[in-house]
């Protein structure tokens, strides 16, 4: 009679098991997919992080080389005789002292400073929705120490040509002008689409 | 049991790592991958700023090129193995919307210097430079300069 029921017991028992065992297993197939959506998703986002550009880089060398450059542009306006033209950078200085010199259209050097610099930005860059340069924005400061960012005031508009939408990349660049006391700094962002 | 058990383990773990290790790859890549690009394309600008510094087209200052320089290079073909480049030419940055080539008989009223003409069809890499020539008004010598851009077909 015990010889039987200890009998039925280890039936139960291996069908427990049995079961336990399949459970188990049912959890090893579970937690396998799991890892793999987990690794899936990793690769997908890894995939798509590094499709994607830096989005921001300062110092860009061939803006660097554009303001370089466009100090040295020689514009109509002359201050003593004509032939005694001015530069883009020489522009500069006298927007910022307001010194009257004489400019072609009876602009003043404020605006001369702003026409010019808007038409070598739109022949270079030109800037727009469809374009793959999105924005240019120029900005001019007076900045008592270069390395003081705190101490600078913007002395002429803002240049600001194109629109944000769809800008990815933002790339900047900036050169600066030795006064006697202080510095003048020009800025310039780029923004491009993907 | 046991080996059920440490099987859950090391998959806990194997999770565990990887997750971390596509962390670390998203991070360390993605920057690595847009520092790349961003270098190469400074180097690529670098590059063709130092052929305009060169003395034969430098009008003294950096990244400036005398056009006067040019306009007498282009007047000798023997100087054109000079760069060792496939294509080699200058823009004037001006109000004109088509192309006028340089020539001994239109310069400065004229926007091309084709130094050397581009032998296929790839992408030049380019740099802004100022374009510089001396003037003169009321007997009065001065300097020009005007915006460019310096394009080069490198050989590869």
């Amino acid at each position: 009679m015990r010889h039987g029921q200890n009998k039925s017991m280890e039936q139960d028992m291996t069908i427990l098991r049995k079961i336990i065992s399949k459970t188990a297993q049912q959890e090893i197939v579970g937690f396998m997919i799991i890892i793999l959506l987990v690794v899936v998703v990793g690769v997908i986002f890894l995939g798509i992080y590094l499709r994607q550009d830096s989005a921001i880089v300062t110092d860009d060398a061939e803006i660097m080389n554009f303001l370089s450059s466009s100090l040295r542009y020689t514009t109509e306006c002359y201050k003593d005789y004509e032939g005694d033209y001015k530069t883009l950078g020489d522009l500069m200085k006298y927007c910022y002292t307001n010194t009257p010199i004489t400019c072609p259209n009876s602009l003043t050097v404020c605006q001369t400073l702003a026409k010019d610099y808007t038409w070598m930005l739109g022949k270079l860059w030109n800037p727009g929705i469809n374009r793959p340069v999105k924005y240019t924005k120029l900005s001019f400061f007076y900045q008592a120490n270069i390395s003081d960012y705190d101490s600078r005031t913007r002395f002429a508009e803002n240049l600001y040509l194109g629109n944000s939408s769809g800008c990815n990349i933002v790339k900047s660049g900036s050169q600066s002008i030795s006064l006697d006391s202080g510095n003048l700094m020009l800025e310039l962002e780029i923004c491009k689409g993907n | 049991m046991k080996i059920k058990e440490m099987i859950f383990m090391i998959l806990a773990l194997v999770v565990f790592f990887v997750i971390v290790l596509l962390f670390w790859l998203s991070v360390t890549l993605g920057d690595i991958k847009g520092d790349v690009a961003q270098s190469s394309r400074d180097r690529n600008i670098m590059l063709v700023a130092r052929l305009a510094d060169s003395p034969e087209l430098s009008c003294g200052l950096s990244n400036c090129i005398d056009t006067d320089k040019l306009i007498v290079f282009m007047g000798r073909p023997h100087y054109l193995g000079f760069w060792d480049v496939n294509g080699l030419i200058v823009e004037k940055l001006d109000s004109a919307n088509n192309t006028v080539e340089c020539t001994l008989g239109n310069y400065p009223r004229c926007n091309t210097f084709t130094i050397k003409k581009p032998l296929n069809n790839t992408i030049p890499d380019s740099s802004i430079v100022s374009l510089c020539r001396k003037e003169i008004k009321n007997d009065i010598s001065y300097e020009k300069c005007d915006m460019g851009r310096i394009k080069v077909w490198s050989k590869i």
